[in-house]
């Protein structure tokens, strides 16, 4: 396979599907998981899919390369590489295109390599499946192609099994394993979804390197629009397994055509304060799919026709195809430029302290070694009435054992945490109930947070149940009353959490934290379990009930954009230490630590013409059983000097109030 | 809220018992097996009036008699005693034995492995020892001996059985309990203030319940097994009760001229194992988890 | 391997033991426990019905420590179980260690064969059937384990008797013979009880590895390999096999546990005298020494050999190590 002949054919698609229809025919009746998908992929583009969970996008991959789950199967359709019919192949030609001309990676890296061989088996395994090479000569490819994924001592390494590697690496690996014979084309199926930012930010810059080099065209299989600004050329967005929408990335943000693609844009947290505007309903029930379009009932634009007849994708302009019948009206409407609003100053937090956290230490010992994980190590910070704080980091920065221990639902090491002016830790008997009334969670999984064996009245009546607090019947009245104050019917108290969406359930979570009147609200990534649309009306939800209930939040993410819309104060968290915590302008327009500012150039923009930042981050977060000495962060700073490798930076405050614990921090 | 929520609720709103029953019916095992099993209950329940004769009538008359003599459609023993009736009585002693001492199996088991998966610690580090000790005897072994030391009969012979499925109930119990205690659920009465007896009792167990269920049929069919093991050893049940593994041991002696004495009994403690055994694994399909979303 | 990992091993190794003599103390002292509480006075019993004289009896109590209080005979009996003096048949007054030196062999051999055939079927059995999941072929055998796991060894002991020995006439209805003093009659002996447990084995193994494998080649890894463009041999024996084995080992080693504890009822009907038989006629018998010796023997075989398969687990799976 030469470059040669992938480029030859530049007029013709290298990967073509058309009215592709995949169904899974289950005991509970037929699921169409794609219905009437095409489209087309020339040589060398990247072409992102994006949709929510439902919406066909993994599945419409996986038929390409024919590996949909049983009991999936193509009722209809085709998919061409090249002119060559992929389901009209034998069971020997397919094998011999699949990871030769035709490459895919999958989602999660953790599971996605045998962990009971070496990396090098696997890689060589790759490469002599479709090469004829001897054992020596495909070892020696495959160290070259670890060098090729930035893996360092890729000789050495090639003997480590998978679980020796981190999830970062392990995707290196996998991209390794998908261009080992240097395919056509690459299917990449959220590829970086189950990796922390910087790792993300790195892991696309590699695909991107890659496949610029070998001139590799990529399906980019994604729910995160910011990653297909960032990425892909052209753009098709899903729902409900049919394509809603087909355009170049630019235009497609810049003026959709379809009222899911609008809607799905409007959702997206923003800096501004105001209400997001999410797409109203919950996601459909792909056994029973609505008539007509798809999406009316969902839909602002919805009228009679949408109603009965399925529109069908058809051009306003070259290159840019919609299903909608009124695509016209709605490639007519402009977005609002959202309007500043008041930040938290402004609304004037009272300054009453709610939660004062003091020199907060977690050690998880490992076994009787004397060594242990240090899981948090000197956290300080207040957090006043009716303000949010949001504790940001990526994984192993200790966010959440922090707010665990603030709950005490776990006890630290060493350090106090006061709860309206008392040591939570001393409490007991009355003082230990008023404390568990005036600090309640709210858990990121909506799935596992809910016991499934209790209806919705006794789960949002549990808390009270447990204080003892009221009658039945007052509870009973407290839980409709809450249930409605989520936005929930009452009737829907009778209902088992299965019966519900992701979103639901999240709000019957709510509900239940809110049921002993709480004043402080622990939320650990509320929203990041759910589908950007439903992830809107949670978070206007949550900002609602801050507003008429005076609560405090204290808010755990890892999204920054998530942060950006509802926090008020920001504390950036690494390694187990704030680095930074100010208010959120100073933190979003003028960070001053190194990693906070990494950390922002890392996350994903969902704005094509927006500027890119080159990668500011290299490396991987180091363990924290053995945290490198002086500044945690000084292994992987750009600006790293020799006193932060000896010194540790303390957390001061700069003149204008915001903390910072770097020594090369300036004004 | 939109509508397609409430009626993709209402769409899976039968009652989920409805659902279970559907799902362990789809397949013949699970719907072999619930007949099998059901079959076994109602013929040890109303024994006295389906079984053709006394179990224990003997009737000088017919010694030895094939199956298909008049009277006797499964042949009578060597005392005349019909053989038909013997199975169907032999049931009720399998089934209140094994019942019995599985129900005790699990009551201890699910103290033991609920109380050592919460408290941790050496509680749980003695009681699992305790049962790795247990389980490390040869199981038959223990049995006799339990069932010896507290003399032979229903008493022994319940104790015996319960004592050598506790340690799996226990296992089991504590494994489950350990996965459960770390579910946010959970963490999240911590939070209410719930005490640990209020989660045992209220989450925890409540959620082990399709796993016990699925246990307990397999331990069931084992306990069978047991049962009518020991009796054939002369360490159970005693003759001339109509135990199956009394007449199964009775039959040796008359294998050549009476084949049907070993054969009926046999089958019998056949089936009803198998039929365990299929309800068990169709219970185990249709109460995974991972089914339901299916 | 480094010097830290040897020291690591070596730690990992000593601790595993140290948890095994107290699973081996737990069950010393239960076997001592429960076999006090049988009722019936083993005096009274060897010295025969008819002799009532209670200082005879006495003097025969004396003789064998039984007239020591129980705190005593306990200690006794851990202080000579750790210098491997099992103590002296009350019956037949040979040494312990002596009865079961000639039990064991019996047993192991037994054991040896019944745990080759499960192996052998159940290995084959289950990858075709996890290969063709839901065609006839899985039918077949997975109908075929089920039929093995509900048949009680004693039935099917019986039934194989009926065919085999007394119908047909063409294998030995029970026995055994030395292999020393006739290897072709030994075998001849052996294969009925061998099959019968074999088979029964097979049952458990086959479920157990079917279910392994369907459940591994549902894993993402598999779909990798096939995205690679890996055919369905390479998936099965090149990934699949060795992850399903490892927890394969394990059910198996306990298995061959229990093989080796001495199969009581396959050995009572095919009059084998092996482990199994020993404990049981000296149960009837209330020989102590007899039975709390051979029960120890047994349990300490049992625990070994989940040592072993420990071991053997951690060197299977890459993920597991020795610390």
């Amino acid at each position: 396979m030469t470059v040669q002949q992938k480029g030859a054919t530049a007029t013709s698609p290298t990967l073509e599907v058309v009215d592709l229809h995949v169904a899974f025919d289950t005991r509970r009746g037929r699921i169409q998981a794609v219905n009437g998908v095409s489209f087309s992929l020339r040589a060398g583009e990247r072409l992102g899919i994006v949709g929510e969970s439902g919406s066909g996008k993994s599945v419409t991959a996986q038929a390409a390369v024919q590996l949909i789950p049983s009991p999936g199967r193509i009722t209809r359709g085709d998919i061409r590489l090249k002119g060559r019919s992929i389901p009209g192949l034998s069971r020997r030609e397919l094998q011999s295109l699949r990871g030769s001309e035709l490459a895919m990676i999958f989602q999660d890296p953790m599971t996605s390599l045998n962990p009971v061989y070496t990396v090098g088996h696997q890689l060589t395994e790759a490469i002599r499946l479709h090469q004829r090479i001897d054992k020596a000569a495909a070892r020696r490819y495959a160290a070259e192609l670890l060098a090729s994924v930035h893996i360092p001592q890729p000789e050495s390494r090639l003997s480590s099994y998978p679980h020796q590697f981190s999830g970062g690496m392990r995707q290196r690996v996998m991209i390794a394993i998908a261009l080992a014979n240097n395919p056509a084309v690459l299917i990449a199926d959220e590829p970086t979804t189950a990796l922390d930012v910087t790792t993300q930010k790195q892991i696309l810059a590699l695909l991107d390197e890659l496949c610029r080099a070998h001139g590799t065209a990529v399906v980019f299989i994604t729910h995160d629009l910011g990653v297909v600004a960032e990425f892909c050329d052209r753009v098709v967005v899903m729902y409900g397994g049919q394509v809603m929408e087909t355009a170049p990335t630019s235009e497609l943000f810049r003026s959709p055509q379809h009222p899911y693609t609008l809607g799905l844009l409007e959702s997206l947290p923003h800096a501004h304060g105001e209400e997001l505007t999410p797409i109203p309903g919950e996601l459909p029930d792909p056994r029973r799919l609505p008539e007509g379009c798809i999406f009316h009932p969902r839909c602002r634009y919805s009228e009679a026709r949408c109603r009965q007849e399925r529109p069908a994708l058809r051009s306003l302009q070259p290159g840019h195809e919609v299903a909608c019948h009124r695509a016209e009206e709605v490639a007519g409407y402009q977005q609002q430029d959202a309007q500043p609003s008041t930040s938290a100053s402004d609304r004037g937090g009272s300054k009453t302290p709610v939660l004062e956290v003091r020199e907060l230490v977690k050690h998880y010992p490992l076994g009787r070694t004397g060594a242990f994980v240090s899981a948090v190590e000197g956290v300080s910070f207040t957090l006043y009435r009716g303000e949010t704080l949001a504790l940001v980091g990526e994984s192993g920065s200790g966010k959440t054992t922090t707010a665990m221990t603030t709950l005490r639902l776990t006890d630290p090491t060493s350090g106090e945490v006061a709860f309206e002016g008392n040591d939570i830790f001393a409490l007991r008997g009355r003082a230990l109930r008023t404390f568990r009334h005036g600090a309640q969670v709210v858990f990121q999984d909506p799935y596992s947070s809910l016991d499934p064996r209790m209806n919705v009245r006794d789960l949002i009546s549990e808390p009270m149940v447990i204080q003892g607090d009221g009658t039945r019947q007052e509870r009973d009245d407290r839980a409709a009353e809450l249930l409605e104050l989520v936005g929930l019917q009452v009737a829907d108290g009778a209902r088992f959490p299965h019966q519900f969406s992701g979103g639901q359930r999240q709000r019957i979570a709510i509900a239940r934290a809110l049921a002993l009147h709480p004043t402080l609200l622990v939320c650990d990534e509320p929203v990041s379990a759910l589908d950007v649309s439903v992830q809107a009306q949670i978070l206007n939800l949550l900002r609602r009930l801050q507003r008429e209930l005076e609560l405090s939040y204290l808010f755990i993410a890892h999204d920054l954009s998530v942060v950006r819309y509802i926090a008020d104060r920001v504390a950036v968290m690494y390694l187990g230490k704030i680095v930074e915590l100010g208010s959120k302008e100073e933190i979003f327009e003028d960070p001053k630590h190194p990693y906070t500012q990494a950390l922002l150039s890392a996350s994903p923009v969902p704005n094509p013409d927006a500027e890119r930042d080159p990668i500011t981050l290299g490396g991987e977060i180091p363990s924290p059983v053995d945290p490198p000495p002086g500044c945690r962060f000084h292994t992987r700073c750009p600006l790293a000097e020799e006193v932060c490798r000896k010194q540790e930076p303390p957390l001061r405050q700069l003149s204008d109030g915001q903390l910072v614990a770097c020594h090369l921090a300036e004004e | 809220m939109i509508d397609t929520s409430p009626a993709t609720a209402a769409g899976r709103d039968q009652s989920g018992f409805r659902l279970f029953l559907g799902r362990l019916l789809a397949t013949p095992a699970g719907w072999i097996g619930t007949v099998i099993t059901a079959l076994v209950i109602l013929l040890a329940i109303s024994a006295p009036f389906v079984a053709p004769s006394e179990p224990l009538k003997i009737v000088p008359t017919d010694l030895l008699k094939p199956p298909g003599s008049p009277g006797h459609l499964f042949g009578a023993d060597e005392l005349g005693r019909d053989v038909l009736s013997r199975v169907i009585y032999g049931s009720r002693i399998s089934l209140v034995v094994a019942g019995l001492s599985i129900g005790l199996a699990i009551l201890t088991g699910v103290a033991l492995g609920t109380s050592a998966g919460v408290a941790g610690g050496w509680w749980d580090y003695l009681v699992m020892r305790l049962m790795d000790a247990l389980l490390a005897f040869p199981l038959l072994v223990l049995a006799i001996a339990i069932s010896v030391a507290l003399g032979r009969g229903v008493f022994g012979l319940v104790l015996a059985i319960a004592a050598v499925n506790m340690p799996v109930f226990t296992r089991l119990t504590r494994a489950q309990t350990l996965q459960l205690k770390e579910r946010p659920f959970i963490t999240a009465t911590t939070a209410m203030g719930a005490s640990a007896l209020y989660k045992v009792w209220r989450h925890v167990i409540p959620n082990l319940l399709n796993a016990l269920i699925v246990q307990a049929t397999t331990a069931t069919s084992f306990a069978i097994i047991i049962e009518a093991g020991l009796s054939f050893l002369g360490l159970g049940i005693q003759a001339p009760a109509p135990s199956w593994g009394v007449m199964i041991a009775d039959a040796k002696t008359y294998m050549l001229v009476a084949p049907h004495l070993l054969f009926v009994p046999s089958s019998a403690l056949f089936i009803t194992v198998l039929g365990l055994n299929l309800l068990g694994d169709a219970l185990s399909d249709a109460l995974d988890p991972r089914m339901l979303e299916k | 391997m480094t010097r830290a990992n040897l020291v690591r091993t070596a730690r990992f190794l000593g601790r595993r033991m140290l948890g095994l003599l107290l699973v081996m103390w737990l069950v010393a002292t239960l076997v001592f426990v429960i076999l006090r509480l049988i009722p019936g006075d083993p005096v009274q019993i060897i010295s025969g019905i008819d002799v009532v004289d209670p200082a005879v009896l006495d003097e025969l109590r004396a003789e064998l420590g039984l007239d020591e209080p129980l705190l005593v005979q306990y200690l006794r009996w851990l202080a000579k179980l750790a210098t491997g003096d099992l103590g002296v048949s009350i019956r037949s007054q040979t040494p312990v260690t002596e009865l079961i030196g000639k039990a064991l062999p019996v047993t192991l051999e037994l054991a040896l064969f019944a745990f080759l055939i499960g192996l052998l079927i159940s290995v084959p059995a289950g990858a075709a059937a996890s290969r063709r999941k839901g065609k006839l072929t899985d039918a077949l055998i997975t109908s075929s384990a089920l039929v093995g796991i509900s048949l009680p060894s004693y039935v099917l002991a019986l039934v194989a008797i009926y065919w085999f020995a007394v119908k047909w006439q063409l294998l030995p209805s029970g026995g055994y013979v030395s292999p020393t003093v006739d290897l072709l009659e030994n075998l001849r002996m052996m294969i009925l009880p061998a099959v019968t447990l074999g088979l029964i084995t097979a049952g458990t193994l086959v479920r157990m590895l079917r279910r392994n494998l369907i459940d591994q080649l549902g894993e993402d890894y598999v779909r990798s390999a096939r995205a690679r463009g890996a055919g369905e041999n390479l998936v099965f024996y090149g990934h699949v096999m060795r992850n399903a084995l490892i927890p394969y080992v394990t059910i198996a080693g306990i298995e061959a546990g229990i093989l080796l504890s001495g199969a009581v009822i396959t050995e009572s009907i095919f009059a084998i005298p092996g482990l199994g038989r020993l404990m049981v006629t000296n149960i009837y018998d209330r020989d102590y020494p007899v039975v709390q010796g051979a029960v120890f023997v047994v349990a300490g075989m049992y625990v070994l050999v989940n040592f072993l398969v420990d071991l053997l687990y951690s060197w299977l799976d890459p993920r597991v190590s020795l610390s």
